[in-house]
């Protein structure tokens, strides 16, 4: 089970920075925002704890596709906020191509007959 | 006068510590707000969070690299813009460049030529073998002007001291040189007979003095100055066994220096300190 679970966790993780980039597509917020919004949009991506959440802003930051600044929260708190970037919007539309395509693939192959399905098996 | 208490001041919360202090405050008020006891809460915030040192480390990484690279940028830039800048103001005003210019090539100029003079004259030492064991002996007068020896005075050293090795002795005069072109004036070196072994000269051509050269009336001898030899012979090699009239009397010559082997002062010919020149002048 415990292969079975970081194996996902292994995959969700190459999702969490797309995550993260649609996330701020819809304008600025803090990695609180962020972390609910995956939690609630996608179960299991931060399934490692919603601490890896930041290692991947501050990855996604230093790559350029997210800027950062301290702000005040709704709350009236010191937080700081991430803003998508140019760079980070080409990324995400780059990204979410490719995840388009690769699912497709993977539907189309589901929706096929298996090999053995037509009744000519040897 | 009392002690300054000197505790230290509580750790600066860093950045990340903020950002990471945020979300976990964040999740205890809305566990709370849901009616969660609040030391449950916390305990169920740090749940949920995972790994919090691992992420705070990894966060602080990546932060570091990032300044890394950029603080080497902004040096690059840095002395670029400094650069641009200073040849934007000199090109703005040449009379102060020119001087600026001047100023340094004067001081450089006047420093290197300092030290050529200090190398040569004071740093280098003499160019023969064992140049430091080399002395220099004076008569020192009783108003303590130095003075050269006399030659009796030689002779007596050369007896009686015991801290040289050995003691050799020359002494200079210019003398006329007629029989070979036009007359010239020379400066001759009169020799004892141990200073060319003492200071290492070496013959590039013919056989120099011997023994008997510096015997009273011993021969009238004379050996060239490469130099010398170059100037005013054209380097001729069938100078050896010329005779030319050193100062109204005839001299042999019987050698060419190699062009390291001279006097300290560049001198144009030597002879035998009893041969072909009288002792006193």
């Amino acid at each position: 089970m415990g292969t079975a679970r970081s194996a996902n966790a292994d995959i969700l993780k190459g999702t969490l920075d797309v995550l993260i980039l649609k996330a701020l597509s819809g304008g600025p917020a803090h990695g609180y925002t962020i972390a609910t919004w995956i939690a609630s949009a996608s179960g299991d991506a931060l399934a490692l704890g919603e601490g890896t959440l930041y290692p991947a802003l501050h990855r996604l930051e230093a790559r350029g596709w997210v800027r950062s600044r301290w702000g005040t929260s709704a709350n009236n708190r010191q937080a700081k906020f991430y803003t998508l970037t140019r760079k980070g919007e080409a990324q995400l539309t780059l990204e979410t191509r490719r995840w388009q395509r690769s699912a497709a693939a993977l539907f189309s192959a589901l929706a096929a007959p298996a090999p053995g399905a037509s009744g000519t098996d040897r | 006068m009392t002690r300054l208490d000197r505790r230290p001041d509580p750790p600066i919360r860093s950045d990340v510590e903020r950002e990471l202090g945020f979300h976990l405050e964040m999740r205890v008020r809305e566990l709370v707000a849901q009616g969660v006891p609040p030391d449950e809460a916390r305990r169920r915030a740090m749940q949920q969070f995972g790994d919090y040192e691992g992420s705070e480390r990894e966060c602080a990484d990546i932060d570091a690299r990032v300044e890394r690279r950029a603080s080497r940028r902004s040096f690059a830039r840095e002395l670029w813009q400094d650069v641009a800048y200073a040849v934007r103001v000199l090109r703005r005003s040449p009379g102060f460049t020119l001087v600026a210019v001047l100023t340094l090539a004067l001081g450089i100029g006047a420093n290197s030529a300092i030290f050529s003079v200090v190398n040569g004259v004071l740093l280098e030492s003499l160019p023969y073998r064992d140049a430091g064991h080399l002395y220099r002996v004076r008569t020192v007068y009783p108003d303590g002007t130095p003075y050269s020896l006399s030659a009796p005075d030689f002779m007596s050293v050369r007896e009686g001291a015991r801290v040289f090795d050995r003691v050799e002795a020359y002494s200079i005069a210019a003398l006329t040189m007629t029989g070979s072109g036009e007359p010239r004036e020379l400066q001759v070196g009169r020799i004892s007979d141990g200073l060319p072994a003492l200071l290492g000269w070496q013959l590039a051509i013919g056989q120099g003095f011997n023994l008997g050269h510096f015997a009273p009336g011993g021969g009238d001898v004379l050996i060239l100055d490469h130099g010398f030899w170059q100037r005013a012979f054209g380097a001729a090699p069938d100078v050896l066994g010329r005779t030319v009239t050193i100062a109204g009397r005839p001299a042999v010559i019987a050698g060419v220096l190699q062009p390291g082997s001279r006097l300290p002062p560049a001198l144009d010919a030597y002879a035998p300190r009893d041969g072909v020149v009288s002792f006193s002048p």
